[in-house]
Parts: C-alpha cells; sequence; structure tokens
C-alpha cells in the first residue's frame, strides 16, 4: 500500500482553496493545458476557456453528463457536462464522417473522453510515480443537481469549437469539508 | 500472408478508430476480431488464431492486467505480441506490464502514426 506524501495533502489544500474561491494557478494551469491537448490531438476540435459556460449553452438541447472516479493517494472524481451538439461532434469527428453516428456511439466517445481526460490529468496533476485506479466510466442524461453541481463555480469552464464544455475535479476530502460545514 | 489483429476494448469508439487506423498500414491483414473485456477476448482466442492483440486495461469483467496473466499462462498463445493501448500513466503499471513482455504500450490519446509504428513493427519484422 502507498504511504500518502505530504504533497497529497497539500493538493487537498489547493482543492479546497479553489472551492473557497482562491485561485489556484498550478493546478487550473495543468488542466487547461491537457484538456486543450487531448480535445485538440484527439477530439480534433480547439478549445479556449469561457467565463460563462452556461451563456452558451442551448435551451433546447439535452445535458448529457459523464463521470469518473479515481483511486489513490487521494480519491475523487472527474466529470463532464455537455449538450448534445458536443457529443454529436466529437462522436463524429472520432469515428469519421463517413459513419453513421448512434446513441450508442455518443455515449460510448463521451466515457472515453472522459477516461482519456482523467488519466493524462491524474498524471499530469500526481506524476508518473503514483498509481491511480479508474473506475468505469458512467454516462447518463443530466438532471437538474447535476448542471447545479456545474454552477458552483469549481467547474473548469470551455468552449470546444464553440460548443461549451465543463469539468468538474472534485476530491473525495473536499466533499467531506464541504458536508461538514 | 494476411495477419489477424484482435482489438480489446471496452470502448466501441476505440476499437472502431483502432480498426479504421489498421486500414492505413501497408499490411495485410484480415478484418480485425473485436472483444469487450478480458473474458471475452479469451473465448475468441479460443476458437480465432490471432497475430496481434491491442488491449486495454481498464475494461469490466476482466481487466487487461488479468488477461495478460491468463494470456502468458498459455503455452498456446503466450507468444502472441500484445500492443498496450491505455490511458494508465504510472511507471509501476507501465513496469507489471513490461514484465509481461508486451511489445509496445501506447498511452491514450493515441495518434495514427504510433498506432501504424507500433503494429508494422509487431508483424512487420515478423516480431
Amino acid at each position: 500500500m502507498q504511504s500518502r506524501p505530504r504533497w497529497a495533502a497539500e493538493i487537498e489544500e489547493e482543492a479546497t482553496d479553489r472551492r473557497d474561491g482562491a485561485m489556484n494557478d498550478p493546478i487550473r494551469d495543468a488542466i487547461h493545458v491537457t484538456i486543450a491537448r487531448i480535445m485538440e490531438d484527439w477530439g480534433m476540435m480547439l478549445v479556449d476557456p469561457e467565463s460563462d459556460p452556461f451563456a452558451h449553452y442551448r435551451a433546447d438541447e439535452s445535458f448529457y453528463v459523464a463521470r469518473i472516479r479515481f483511486h489513490g493517494v487521494v480519491d475523487g472524481t472527474y466529470s463532464l457536462l455537455c449538450q448534445d451538439p458536443f457529443a454529436m461532434q466529437l462522436a463524429e469527428n472520432l469515428l469519421g464522417m463517413e459513419d453513421a453516428v448512434s446513441t450508442a456511439h455518443i455515449e460510448d466517445a463521451l466515457k472515453e473522453m472522459i477516461n482519456v481526460l482523467s488519466g493524462n490529468l491524474l498524471t499530469e496533476t500526481f506524476g508518473v510515480d503514483t498509481v491511480f485506479s479508474l473506475t468505469p466510466p458512467e454516462i447518463r442524461r443530466a438532471n437538474l443537481d447535476d448542471v447545479q453541481d456545474f454552477r458552483s463555480g469549481r467547474a473548469f469552464n470551455y468552449l470546444a469549437d464553440s460548443q461549451p464544455l465543463q469539468i468538474l475535479f472534485v476530491l473525495d476530502s473536499d466533499e467531506e469539508t464541504t458536508h461538514a460545514d | 500472408m494476411s495477419y489477424t489483429v484482435l482489438i480489446v476494448d471496452d470502448s466501441s469508439i476505440v476499437r472502431r478508430v483502432i480498426e479504421k487506423t489498421l486500414g492505413m498500414t501497408h499490411l495485410d491483414l484480415n478484418p480485425p476480431l473485436t472483444a469487450e473485456n478480458g473474458a471475452e477476448a479469451l473465448e475468441v482466442l479460443k476458437d480465432h488464431w490471432v497475430d496481434l492483440i491491442f488491449l486495454d486495461i481498464n475494461m469490466p469483467v476482466m481487466d487487461g492486467m488479468t488477461f495478460m496473466d491468463h494470456l502468458r499462462a498459455n503455452h498456446a498463445l503466450q507468444d502472441i505480441p500484445v500492443i498496450i493501448v491505455s490511458t494508465e500513466g504510472s511507471v509501476e503499471r507501465r513496469s507489471r506490464l513490461e514484465q509481461h513482455r508486451i511489445h509496445a504500450y501506447l498511452r491514450k490519446p493515441v495518434t495514427p502514426e504510433a498506432l501504424v509504428d507500433a503494429v508494422s513493427t509487431a508483424l512487420g519484422s515478423g516480431n
């Protein structure tokens, strides 16, 4: 069993600072760089940070939420929120336009996206010497509570080929602190 | 000589992308076989000879690590080259996989060029 390095506590503290509104440049920058690289190289989409993704979401489109849990020296969850146009575009980019895109393909594309993002983000954040286990990703239609989570101010917000996309990174210790308040 | 490739990944997207990329190689390849997890892959191997396996690690039912344990313990299958395609980034996990004599380790997201290079060296050189 891995001993818990001191920096794991520092990461948790930084995540708490972010929850409390403080700026956290190293983690935020690592996430920005990794997401941009993954989406451009793999998803074939150009990604830009966006301050207000909810100004870009469409009222006539449904949301998807995808989640994956990680376990290691710290435990937590990566989540993403998007709407159908983004999900469709991602699946089409991955499969090639000549392939018909089904709902199963779209959901698989989003699951793979959160899987690839999480693996790379964990390495970028915690280094290659740290072992994490990832649960199989989950995908479903988002409900109001899911969407509200992404309004909390903790999400990383982007436009990917002009479609809103949000990523949420929450440590279990962060949630425990929140619920204890 | 036509080669047969087995793609083992729980994502239909990944299986399809690898399949399309295999079409970019200069090698004579049969339509690839696919499996959604390690257990399904072992069933495929009971009925089909394969020349190369693409293998994900994080899969339900039977993960890639466990599949490799079974593969290398089977005298008839132990020499099939395996290319890992995974999001795993830790040195420890990769080291453990390399002890199973994997041919290559490709970290997701994998570029088509890296996939083509890996399969070409695994099959083109006779491995």
